[in-house]
């Protein structure tokens, strides 16, 4: 009743004006401009691509027994540097940037040091765990709000901005939760921990693969969630000269 | 007592695939499949849910390019000769099979599905979108906005100004087609990437969807994880995607679909069968191709397949379903003992899974739709439904995510598809310093709408996806091109003292989506 037999087709074999044979026309190879876009590919992956206008690339070949580089940099602290040929115009790089603001430079190694001739975008790679802030703030909407936008068939946006558009109010933790209040009597305890610290000025500081905010002096202070049990909060500081400190302090919550 | 929601939202897309050329293009298929195994079995299911006076909750999602050539005249007339050819099919498939148990039931069901299809849809301008229109008047479902042409937006956030547009068009399109203002917006392939939700809030966007990491990993840690929303600090909210619903039925291993009962998707009689026998079908090419027509059912992990049997399909589906729905009160209740509010489980689905690569999905969902409007514990809503019972909701910054493989942009930047992106951000970039110019003529401007309608149209996350996947990767890459070639010529021809209008009013023929587009969406 059925054979099974039959192979599928292979389309390159067969001449029609609805099979596609591969004579699209070819788009411009470049567009005669210096630009070196960044762009995440996830958190452990960043891909770039550049390109030069001609005097630029008149410039290059100046250097072309120099190391041409990427230098991937978080704010003013360089993470690490990845030798590529300028002719391959686009590149993957590898490294531990979860949750980390990248920019990237093109340049040359020279004699006198690094010679940057392209600076990306900056990028806000993803983070790839839950965060450890716990400063909680809440945001209530207007309930007629809602109401009012979702049965108002066929109201302009205009409406809406005459209205002013936001009609919500943000509030401070701890929220006020209607459910809680319902309950007859109600009993939440919970506990936080507060780390502080200093390290030198400029530094990129990260608490278990999350940046830290410091502020000019050096200084950061941050809220963590106090789980049972044992807790490891490990803090690692990169200083701008490539210097790296590392602290670990154990918690236990009974 | 109700202890927890359960918001099934699905996503109906199909990129813009309508072409000029007698016969069409070969990928109009995708849109013809999908009409017959997807969206009238979908409407099929609301109207039973209606007449039965169910109070139903689901979210829907249908995006421009697909409401687009649902509407289209000459898709449509294609459509129904396709049907017609089909129809015939069915009849000759019925006597061929009327004396083998279970072909010859297989073969009647085709039948009806095949004449009902063509009953619907006969003399019917926009027969699919109206429905989906009269069950949101009624309350059936919610419809979500999403973007102009699927753009991918973590991608396109190079030149910010792009996702506006896809946002803003998409949103345009939304009031052309519903004739109200959207309150949810679906964000292609969930990806969400921080700064999209600022574009959402000024079009008035309250909701949108992100995949489970999208809310869990966000910048403050979510006190109730995914299963409550997160107010992103523009006020939108952020749903994740509830990961255990989600494995249950995507789960390739796991997964409801993979079950050995039901329909098999690959045996289908365009390669089993006499090729004299299958030619109308196959018509113009001539190529062996899917017809639809399948017997057998996926029976194992090998080749040999067994015989589909309708009827033991559709007792695994009802089984399926009440598991489905047991596994979800077992959450909420667990979920409300440790909550201080009713948990909230998003599921967000692929519409075309549903019908077109799982044929019993339709019976899945509308059993799942109805034991839940019979659980005590659980209560179908909308994220929007949610948001009227809870209006505060803690505030945090989403991360960026979607829910593609791996959680993140891979699948869109990798080494098949990364070529495109100095492109599609060059034309921005244009794009955008035009759009930033005083008064243009009117020919300018016609010019530059239809240079929008390109570039968004070259934007589409669906030539990255295939390229990747390899599947119709010729075809995608075309796309790709030509897009963006129609695109520098038109910007030539905008610079040009006294145009030839020739190849603009062939473009604005053969790329006619988005009727009412403004190019100053990309200022």
């Amino acid at each position: 009743m059925f054979s099974n037999s039959a192979q599928k087709p292979d389309l390159t074999e067969i001449n029609h004006p609805l099979i596609y044979k591969g004579q699209e026309s070819e788009l411009p190879s470049g567009y005669n401009k210096d630009c070196l876009v960044a762009m995440p590919r996830d958190p452990y992956w960043l891909f770039c691509y550049w390109d030069f206008n001609e005097q630029t690339w008149q410039k290059l070949t100046d250097y072309q027994n120099n190391i041409c580089t990427l230098r991937i940099r978080s704010k003013d602290t360089e993470l690490l540097k990845v030798p590529v040929s300028l002719l391959a115009k686009s590149w993957y790089v590898h490294g531990n940037f979860a949750g980390l603001p990248l920019t990237i430079d093109l340049g040359i190694e020279t004699q006198d040091g690094y010679l940057p001739f392209l600076t990306s975008n900056i990028v806000n790679m993803p983070p790839d765990s839950i965060s450890q802030k716990t400063d909680e703030l809440w945001l209530s909407i207007d309930e007629l709000y809602l109401d009012e936008y979702y049965t108002k068939i066929g109201a302009s946006p205009l409406f809406w901005q005459k209205e002013g558009k936001k009609k919500a109010q943000y509030m401070a933790s701890p929220m006020p939760l209607k459910e809680a209040k319902q309950k007859e009597h109600l009993l939440v305890c919970d506990t936080d921990l507060i780390v502080y610290g200093k390290t030198t000025p400029g530094s990129v500081l990260l608490q278990n693969e999350q940046t830290v905010p410091i502020d000019t002096n050096g200084n950061f202070q941050m809220k963590l969630k106090l789980n049972e049990g044992l807790q490891n909060i490990e803090l690692v500081s990169y200083a701008k000269n490539g210097l790296v400190k590392s602290k670990i302090i154990t918690i236990k919550r009974g | 007592m109700t202890k927890g929601y359960l918001a099934i939202v699905l996503h109906a897309h199909l990129p813009y695939v309508r072409d000029l050329g007698p016969d069409g293009a070969l990928e109009e298929d995708w849109l013809y499949e999908a009409i017959i195994e997807t969206y009238i079995p979908l409407i099929r299911i609301l109207e039973k849910l209606e007449a039965d006076r169910l109070s139903v909750r689901l979210g829907l999602s249908i995006t421009p390019p697909l409401l687009n050539m649902l509407s289209d005249k000459i898709l449509l007339k294609r459509f129904l000769k396709r049907l017609d050819l089909l129809i015939d099919m069915s009849f000759q498939e019925v006597a061929r099979t009327k004396d083998s148990y279970p072909f010859c039931e297989t073969a009647e069901l085709y039948q009806e599905i095949l004449k009902d299809t063509k009953k619907r849809i006969n003399g019917s301008e926009n027969y699919v979108s109206s429905r989906f229109a009269h069950f949101q008047k009624i309350g059936l479902i919610e419809i979500l906005a999403s973007c102009a042409t699927h753009g991918y937006l973590p991608l396109l956030n190079v030149v910010p100004q792009s996702q506006k547009a896809q946002i803003k068009e998409g949103i345009n399109e939304y009031h052309r087609f519903f004739q109200k203002d959207p309150v949810g917006f679906w964000l292609p392939e969930c990806g969400y990437t921080p700064g999209v939700d600022k574009y959402l809030a000024d079009a008035n966007i309250r909701y949108f969807l992100t995949d489970t990491h999208g809310v869990l990993n966000a910048d403050t840690r979510p006190r109730y994880a995914t299963y409550a929303p997160i107010y992103t600090p523009n006020a939108v909210a952020a749903f994740a995607r509830d990961f255990e619903s989600s494995k249950q039925v995507w789960s390739a291993t796991e997964g409801y679909p993979g079950d050995f009962d039901y329909r098999d998707f690959y045996r289908d009689i365009g390669f089993d069968l006499d090729y004299k026998y299958l030619k109308p079908l196959l018509e113009p090419i001539g190529i062996r191709k899917m017809t639809g027509f399948k017997y057998h059912r996926i029976t194992g992990k090998s080749d040999h397949k067994e015989p589909y049997n309708p009827m033991h399909a559709a007792y695994k589906a009802k089984l399926h379903a009440a598991n489905f729905v047991f596994n979800r009160e077992a959450q909420v209740n667990y979920l409300s003992s440790v909550m201080d509010r009713p948990p909230i489980l998003v599921a967000p689905y692929d519409a075309e899974l549903f019908g077109h690569w799982w044929f019993e999905g339709p019976l899945f969902l509308e059993e799942v739709l109805r034991l839940t409007c019979q659980s005590p514990t659980l209560q179908l809503l909308t994220p929007c439904d949610y948001l009227k019972k809870h209006p505060t909701n803690q505030v945090a910054t989403p991360s960026s995510s979607s829910w593609g493989y791996n959680g993140y942009n891979e699948v869109w930047l990798e080494n098949s598809n990364d070529w495109i992106y100095p492109h599609l951000h060059e034309a921005s970039i244009l794009l955008n310093e035009l759009a930033k110019r005083g008064n243009p003529t009117t020919l300018k401007k016609r010019i530059l709408n239809q240079a929008s309608r390109e570039l968004l149209l070259a934007q589409s996350s669906d030539w990255a996806f295939i390229m990747k996947t390899g599947t119709v990767a010729e075809y995608a890459i075309r796309r790709t091109k030509e897009h963006l070639k129609n695109f520098n010529d038109l910007l030539v021809l905008y610079d040009t003292a006294d145009p030839n209008l020739e190849n603009l009013e062939r473009l604005e023929k053969l790329n006619a989506i988005f009727p009412g587009i403004d190019y100053r969406i990309f200022a």
